[in-house]
């Protein structure tokens, strides 16, 4: 049995289900599934000096081994062991994208636990509920401030026997012995291979495909956090489903920068990268994420809507502050790129428009995509459910490989954007191997695929498993519909859908995505249920409308006094009439408001991946929200803002009501 | 004990003219304190650091900097001997970017001629990466890598007082001056910043003094206090006994904010 092919295109579904596949172009010869620490090892035989991970430390890019990757991982797993790390037990991570993050869940694994990826913003009490809802025997805290939750909470998660951390900066006078500095696990394990030769490799052998190899924390916008377990073999399904439409091939790079917390990194980032040798590149820092993606060019990417939002509006802040050959080098490629997609779309294109485009892409858009980092990118998906299809054509016309799909932490990619098959404001056809009921009339999207790809229940919550999954098929709790072709279209959560006085029914998050196309505003919260119109919260991009305000020589000092500017309504008043014209008749915008702060997830105003928690955030702003159904032009508001470390202080505010 | 000061300033009197800013200040830094100097506005806490640094020249009295003397010597000396600044004014080159900036704290290290660096080869080229670790040591400290090739003048205030808070660790200090390093900013970068100086201090084993008027920072960072007032030193002490005297309460605040 051949341990690796060269090439790894596809795999059906049968193969991933039997574990064993064929090598394309070996005959007979046949390759099987493994767990992440198995892959690891087998990746630093074949591959011992070759280049598995790179972070850049000091400025510089230090590229780590695949033997390096082995031998820190190694360590780590037998030191975890000889601190009394079992089988099945469960490691919490608390820390940002950096190798030793990687090796500290590999570690685990290896020694036959699992990996729990916790957001690094978590408040003490909700690391609380993490840990003991995953029932965490061990954690690993990346720095002092992470560090410092932990011992907050210490007496209340007696279970963790230890807490280990990777940056000693700050760590000087923390002498509880509680804590032990990630180096010092990597030496216990050294002496423990003394004494215990082979114990790795025994462990390893011992892992299973089945096996869980992680919890994924569902985002938890209508209640706690539900823990998915995700098995091996379920993880590499997915990867596989998405190299069949985009392949990847060994040594181009990854760049990891997403909170690996999040499914995403678990799925892409680390296995998909173990499974097909990519290199995995690590940011030097939070803030250094744009300009080190920008020196990698990752060549995959799966990133939430908002995080393209933001880019966008970055862009357009650098292009207004250009001079004025850029920016009309940019309005001519604008408008040659539309077009181009367009016709594209219409399937109408000739000569002059692949001419006319190829000249637009050397004066502007290939500047642009060097600029985001995005040269040798092969694909980004983004969640469809929650772009704007707007956006979403400004980017294709960059030429940045821009996909669409519709997945869920339970069940990974279920439809996806095809190249050369792309549908305005679709998320693609259904995948192979799974399938899609629309049921109800609510349009619930029901989901049924092989075991092969589907979550293995959610963590001590079988109530919850049971729940969701009813004679085979998932309940997703989503909206969406098919059309004639086979596209399927997104609609909203079925508990986000909305209904006004009169029964029309429509979707928030599809308006709010529609909102935050515009490079004015930030965020926004459309209310209107059971009310006669729909009404906006919006919060202004303090960046752009400053920069907006400056150039219009508007002075202001805050973001609140920003916010409530005549001028500033003005403008953002004539960006929802162009936005309107969006909408469907029956749920266009009559009213809205600039908030006068930013919702911030520290206050339990959205959850950590930002989406909106609207029960929160409609108790807080219910003065404004009866205002404005009150017909009153102006709200006086005292709102409560809590900071980080638990300390509250109030913002009072007058807040203006638009009506358009 | 004279060896267990690293700096004393001994009965400096200072005046412009037939104005008194001091009149016969005497204090003294022990190793690894970290001491502050409060006082009203005008009091002439500046001036103390300004007569350390030897920008000022005391008409009386002396300046000792572990046992020599440095009243009269020239500011960059005193600079090259290990005392370093923070400005209460941002004074960096606005024009250059961050880690131009610290590179440039460097040059009195660096010791190459002007030719070989010109040339940049072998010794000129090794000195100047040798350099730049130290920097990036400080530029990771700071964590300031999101700046590093900012032009400094575009950055926001609190990120410039931290760039001048690196470019004074760039001169690897024996003892750092601090003068208000916290003035203007917000209560996370306060914290951060004061976080930093501590974390320095620490592991850079030199001692502070700190001209700040933010007494929450003071009381909570300082080991000892030292208050002036009009130009003479009112008391001295930890910051416990100093906030419980009503003598300093008096002429400070003029009221019992202090606590």
């Amino acid at each position: 049995m051949l341990d690796r092919p060269h090439k790894r295109e596809g795999m059906s579904i049968d193969q991933l289900k039997t574990g064993i596949g064929e090598v394309s172009g070996h005959h007979g010869e046949k390759w099987r599934l493994k767990t992440s620490p198995q892959l690891l090892v087998q990746n630093a035989a074949m591959w011992r000096d070759k280049p598995a991970l790179r972070k850049k430390r000091y400025g510089i890019w230090n590229t780590y081994s695949w033997q390096e990757y082995l031998d820190n991982v190694k360590y780590f797993s037998l030191g975890l062991v000889s601190l009394g790390f079992k089988r099945d037990e469960k490691l919490i991570i608390l820390g940002d994208n950096d190798p030793e993050w990687w090796y500290c869940q590999l570690g685990a694994q290896s020694a036959g636990g699992v990996g729990v990826g916790v957001f690094i913003d978590c408040t003490p009490p909700e690391v609380k509920y993490f840990v003991q809802n995953s029932t965490a025997t061990f954690a690993v805290a990346k720095d002092q401030e992470q560090c410092d939750k932990f011992l907050d909470i210490k007496d209340e998660i007696p279970e963790v026997r230890k807490v280990i951390y990777w940056e000693p900066k700050g760590m000087r006078n923390y002498t509880d012995p509680w804590l032990i500095d990630f180096r010092e696990v990597l030496e216990l394990g050294r002496q423990y291979e003394k004494s215990h030769p082979n114990a790795f490799e025994d462990t390893v052998n011992l892992g299973n495909v089945d096996d869980i190899s992680c919890l994924a924390y569902t985002s938890g916008t209508t209640a706690l956090p539900k823990a998915a377990q995700l098995s091996y073999r379920t993880l590499i399904a997915w990867n596989y489903t998405l190299w069949k439409y985009y392949p990847v091939a060994l040594g181009q790079d990854y760049f990891s920068f997403l909170c690996p917390a999040w499914a995403v990194d678990q799925i892409l980032g680390f296995l998909g990268c173990l499974e097909q040798g990519l290199v995995v590149n690590f940011p030097e820092s939070p803030a250094t994420v744009v300009e080190d993606a920008r020196e990698i060019s990752s060549v995959m990417e799966l990133a939430g809507a908002r995080m393209w939002e933001e880019r966008y509006r970055n862009l357009f802040i650098r292009i207004n502050d250009a001079d004025w050959l850029k920016k009309t080098a940019y309005r001519a490629a604008m408008a040659i790129g539309r077009s181009y997609v367009e016709r594209r779309q219409a399937n109408e294109l000739n000569v002059v428009w692949e001419a006319l485009y190829k000249f637009a892409d050397k004066i502007a858009f290939r500047s642009l995509r060097d600029r985001m980092g995005y040269v040798r990118s092969k694909v980004c998906l983004v969640a469809g459910a929650m772009m704007s299809p707007e956006l979403f054509t400004f980017f294709q016309m960059v030429g940045i490989p821009l996909y669409t799909y519709y997945g869920i932490t339970e069940a990974g990619f279920i439809t996806m954007q095809q190249p050369g098959d792309i549908k305005r404001g679709s998320c693609g056809k259904v995948l192979p191997g799974r399938e899609v009921k629309i049921t109800g009339r609510e349009n619930e999207v029901l989901v049924r695929a092989d075991n092969a790809m589907m979550f293995s229940g959610y963590f001590k919550n079988e109530e919850a498993s049971e729940s969701a999954v009813k004679e085979g098929w998932y309940h997703t709790g989503d909206a969406g519909y098919i059309d004639d072709d086979g596209h399927f279209f997104f609609m909203d959560r079925i508990s986000e859908m909305m209904a006004l006085a009169d029964g029309n029914t429509f979707s928030p998050t599809y308006i709010e995505s529609e909102l935050r196309c515009s490079q004015y505003v930030a965020d926004a919260m459309v209310v209107g249920k059971g009310k006669d119109f729909v009404a906006a919260l919006i919060q202004i991009d303090l960046k752009t409308v400053g920069q907006w305000a400056e150039s219009k020589h508007i002075a202001y000092n805050t973001y609140v006094d920003l916010s409530q500017k005549e001028p500033v309504y003005d403008l953002i008043g004539n960006e929802l009439k162009v936005i309107n014209t969006r909408i469907p008749d029956h749920s266009r915008l009559k009213a809205f408001v600039n908030l006068h702060k930013e919702f911030d997830a520290d206050e339990a105003e959205m959850t950590r991946t930002r989406k909106l928690r609207r029960a929160p955030l409609f108790e807080k702003y219910r003065e404004i929200i009866e205002g404005i159904y009150a017909g009153l032009d102006m709200v006086a508001v005292k709102t409560e803002v809590k900071y980080r470390d638990g300390r509250t202080g109030s913002v009072q505010a007058e807040v203006r009501v638009r009506r358009i | 004990m004279e060896n267990q000061e690293v700096l004393k300033v001994d009965d400096i009197r200072l005046s412009f003219g037939g104005v008194h800013v001091l009149h016969g200040v005497s204090l003294s830094v022990r190793p690894r304190e970290i001491l502050a100097i409060i006082g009203p506005n005008g009091a002439g806490k500046t001036c103390i650091l300004n007569c350390i640094n030897a920008f000022y020249r005391p008409q009386k009295g002396k300046i000792l900097f572990n046992g020599i003397e440095i009243t009269n010597m020239a500011p960059d000396k005193i600079c090259a001997m290990g005392v370093a600044r923070v400005f209460q004014n941002v004074e960096l080159y606005a024009g250059l970017t961050t880690l131009e900036n610290l590179m440039a704290a460097r040059h009195s290290k660096m010791k190459q001629s002007i030719v070989s660096q010109a040339i940049w080869y072998g010794p000129a080229r090794n000195e100047e990466v040798r350099h730049r670790e130290r920097v990036e040591l400080i530029i990771d400290f700071l964590e300031i890598q999101g700046i590093r090739n900012q032009v400094v003048g575009m950055l926001p205030y609190g990120l410039r007082k931290r760039v001048e808070l690196g470019r004074a660790l760039a001169l690897e200090p024996k003892i750092l001056l601090l003068d208000e390093p916290m003035a203007g900013m917000n209560l996370e970068e306060k914290e951060d910043m004061a976080r930093f100086v501590l974390d320095a201090a620490e592991s850079g084993g030199f001692p502070v003094v700190l001209v700040e008027h933010d007494m929450g920072v003071v009381m909570d960072v300082a080991d000892r206090l030292v208050v002036i007032d009009n130009g003479v030193v009112l008391t001295e002490g930890p910051p416990r006994e100093i906030a419980a005297n009503p003598k300093v309460v008096e002429a400070y605040m003029g009221s019992d904010e202090l606590c």
